[in-house]
């Protein structure tokens, strides 16, 4: 079983539409699984049009419980959370979205009233699209420790691939490059990153890149919205050029992309001579030979 | 030797388990007996992070000599380096006797690869990826253009 | 996150220490156009001739920087606290062993602790060691700059590629900007996509937060999210709808908005003239002051200026 996950850096670039274009055009050779990392803004479902088959509350983060039957508001907490999470004036008030579970204020209470439990921060849910089974991971509004929800919803897709006897694994990331985007890099055998030619689209590739690159995970680049800006494209395909780096397919902007979005629909399905969607079928093509090559 | 093996019960004749950090069960063998030592239930199976490192800590309380295993992760290979316990990766699914006598059998190379001590963060390019040896592991990478 | 926050956490949200209004802006979903609105409503709050901060607290991947065509200058680094240990002194206790939850302290042999996984500077092993063997290190996770162009000074945050500590370089950028509040007549603070613990951080002391939004399915569902997340804590807002050239969910975006209570502010086309002055660096305001876009950036300016800025 082959694993792909699909980054950016820069948010907004098509990541989710493309994962979606790109599974579903897959589905019609291989038993496919799609992962949604992207746990702040879960997408793909919405994209896909996938139907929910089960949602379980994810506990993956752990924080901080004041008893106050127990506390004598000696205060010593306050001072010791290095994150600034404790605070109060009469009684100490633990900020729970910024704590992060760390215990060092546990170690300072003088009367063992504050324990470090875990509690639930997202939700796991399965869904179906066709053939397709999408493993989609979503933050609680304000909550922490999206990394290891990540973990969750890779570890739970990896699952699924398994029961399925499925092929391939195609993980919608996370934008940005902090830890979620670390954590949907682990493990994969191939990341796909979605540019634009725009300078903040290359400046955000060139950090995502070398981000791939201390992980050693293999990578490749589309460019989306390709005549977007001559100029910018110039760059990119330099700085391509310059760092050895594939260039998978070029895509066009095609007005076709969003209004078949905002049908609720995919592109490749309803406009499928759209020159975005030749695009997305030959990126296929070029994956489809890389799952059979490795 | 002592030799750890994960495991997904207690006894020689369970299931492996090819993840090393979450793996229910670390068997320490006797690899010339043929007798399981001790099993130790893998607490790191809940641990928020770290369940390699803590799964090393265990393996090199216990002195194992060795570790089979499905695949190690760069910050517990690290940490298994650092105790001088060898690393067999890609470990079979088959019961724990078998993959013990496949052990014996010479099928298992040891993994040699220089694990990126502290490997996960201190990014840049060359500078500042601590290598075996330093006490603290973490490297002071700054950003490079690429 | 428990939707009924105490009080103290709420005040604590707001409380600043000082009188400079502080406005965010942020949206949730990534590539809305966050960046392009705080760019050029700061220019537009400059040309009024107000002196303005405008903050990047998009750490992972700051951009404002580009669209304004300005270097990043007089670093500051951001560090967090690592414990390094004294072999001789050490006691052999492994007290801080367990008392490290990221498990990232290992002990290969007798008294030899080695930091082996992530540290977060949370200080547990310190507190634990009997033998005072630990001492603090410490770690580079990012960058704080500031430039200034007349009026306009930018803050910018920075995580260093491959590094997990958004947080730190979020927190650091904004204590920086906070510390020289007074020196503006206005703060504005632009978030990363999410509705995470740093976007709340980010957002924190807003005296108004500006959700940008765009009218697709997946916009109205962010914008949802992020109205949600204001709601808990119950701070000013209003909506500023993005791309409003692409088809079709504008309805969507104001049952959102009314489900939320938050009026439109405003919205904007993507036209040429914001694409050039996207794509060259250049605020539309400065580039094209004739263009509707820079029109209705200033108008957006004078509407802010004139509920909070004194």
């Amino acid at each position: 079983m082959k694993e792909i996950v699909i980054l950016s850096g820069k948010g907004g670039v098509g990541k989710s539409s493309l994962t979606a274009a790109v599974g579903h055009l897959l589905a019609e050779k291989y038993k496919v699984v799609l992962a949604d990392t992207d746990v702040d803004a879960p997408n793909l479902d919405l994209v896909l049009g996938a139907e929910l088959e089960s949602t379980h509350g994810i506990t993956a983060s752990d924080k901080a419980f004041i008893d106050y039957d127990l506390c004598s508001r000696c205060m010593e907490c306050v001072d010791v959370c290095r994150f600034s999470s404790i605070i109060g004036e009469d009684e100490p008030v633990i900020v729970s979205y910024s704590c992060e579970g760390c215990g060092a204020c546990t170690l300072v209470c003088p009367l063992e009233a504050i324990s470090i439990q875990p509690v639930e921060n997202g939700k796991l849910n399965i869904l179906n699209s066709g053939s397709i089974r999408v493993v989609a991971g979503e933050l609680g509004i304000g909550e922490s420790s999206s990394g290891r929800l990540v973990d969750v919803v890779k570890r739970r897709a990896r699952e699924e691939a398994e029961l399925m006897g499925s092929d391939l694994l195609l993980t919608d990331g996370p934008p940005g490059i902090g830890c979620p985007v670390i954590a949907s890099l682990k493990g994969v055998d191939y990341a796909i990153l979605v540019t634009e030619p725009t300078p903040s689209a290359l400046s955000d590739l060139k950090r995502v890149v070398e981000v791939a690159r201390f992980f050693k995970v293999p990578a490749g680049v589309v460019l989306n919205r390709a005549g977007l800006h001559g100029k910018s494209r110039n760059a990119v395909l330099s700085y391509l050029k310059e760092n050895e780096l594939d260039l998978l397919v070029e895509i066009p902007y095609d007005p076709l992309l969003p209004k078949a979005l905002a049908q609720g629909g995919l592109a490749v399905s309803m406009y499928p001579d759209a020159p975005a969607s030749v695009a997305i079928r030959e990126l296929t093509k070029t994956v489809d030979a890389m799952l059979a090559g490795k | 030797m002592k030799l750890c093996i994960t495991a997904d019960g207690n006894s020689i004749e369970s299931l492996t388990d090819s993840s090393f950090g979450r793996a229910p069960w670390l068997i320490i063998v006797d690899t010339e007996q043929y007798t399981v030592v001790e099993a130790i239930e893998n607490s790191g199976v809940n641990a928020s992070q770290g369940a390699g490192i803590a799964a090393a800590q265990t393996i090199a309380d216990k002195g194992a000599l060795g570790l089979l295993t499905g695949r190690v992760g760069p910050k517990a290979q690290a940490a298994l380096q650092a105790a001088g316990v060898k690393i067999y990766e890609n470990i079979g699914r088959c019961s724990v006797r078998e993959a013990l006598e496949q052990f014996n059998a010479g099928k298992y190379q040891e993994s040699t690869g220089t694990a990126e001590y502290g490997s996960g963060c201190g990014s840049g390019k060359g500078g500042g990826r601590g290598s075996g040896g330093r006490g603290m592991g973490r490297g002071q990478g700054r950003r490079g253009g690429m | 996150m428990n939707s009924e926050l105490r009080p103290e956490i709420i005040q604590a949200f707001f409380k600043t220490g000082f009188s400079t209004p502080v406005i965010g802006v942020t949206g949730g979903k990534g590539g809305v156009g966050k960046t392009t609105v705080a760019v050029n409503l700061a220019a537009a709050v400059a040309a009024r001739g107000r002196k303005v901060a405008l903050v990047d607290a998009d750490v992972d991947a700051p951009n404002a920087a580009i669209l304004l065509g300005l270097s990043l200058d007089n670093p500051v680094d951001v560090p967090v606290t690592q414990p390094v240990f004294d072999h001789q002194k050490c006691s052999d206790c492994k007290l801080c062993i367990s008392a490290c939850r990221l498990n990232s302290l290992f002990r290969p042999k007798e008294k030899t602790i080695l930091l082996m996984g992530e540290c977060n500077g949370c200080e547990a092993c310190f507190l634990v060691c009997p033998s005072d063997a630990i001492s603090r290190g410490r770690r580079s996770v990012g960058t704080t700059y500031k430039n200034t162009s007349g009026k306009l000074t930018l803050y910018t945050g920075e995580l260093h590629p491959g590094l997990e500590e958004s947080a730190l370089v979020v927190t650091a950028v904004k204590k920086r900007v906070f510390a020289e509040a007074d020196q503006f007549d206005c703060i504005l603070i632009d978030t990363s996509p999410g509705t995470h613990c740093n976007v709340i951080d980010a957002l924190k002391g807003a005296t108004h937060v500006l959700a940008v939004t765009e009218p697709t399915p997946l916009g109205a569902h962010d914008l949802d999210l992020m109205l949600s997340l204001l709601d808990m804590f119950k701070v000013s807002r209003s909506i500023f709808i993005n791309r409003a050239d692409l088809p079709g969910r504008m309805n969507e975006i104001q049952d959102v908005a009314a489900t939320h209570e938050t009026q439109i502010e405003t919205g904007l086309k993507l036209d040429e003239d914001l694409l050039a002055s996207y794509v060259n660096g250049v605020p539309v305001v400065d580039a094209y002051p004739d263009s509707l876009a820079a029109k209705t950036f200033m108008a957006l300016a004078d509407n802010l200026i004139m509920e909070y800025l004194p």
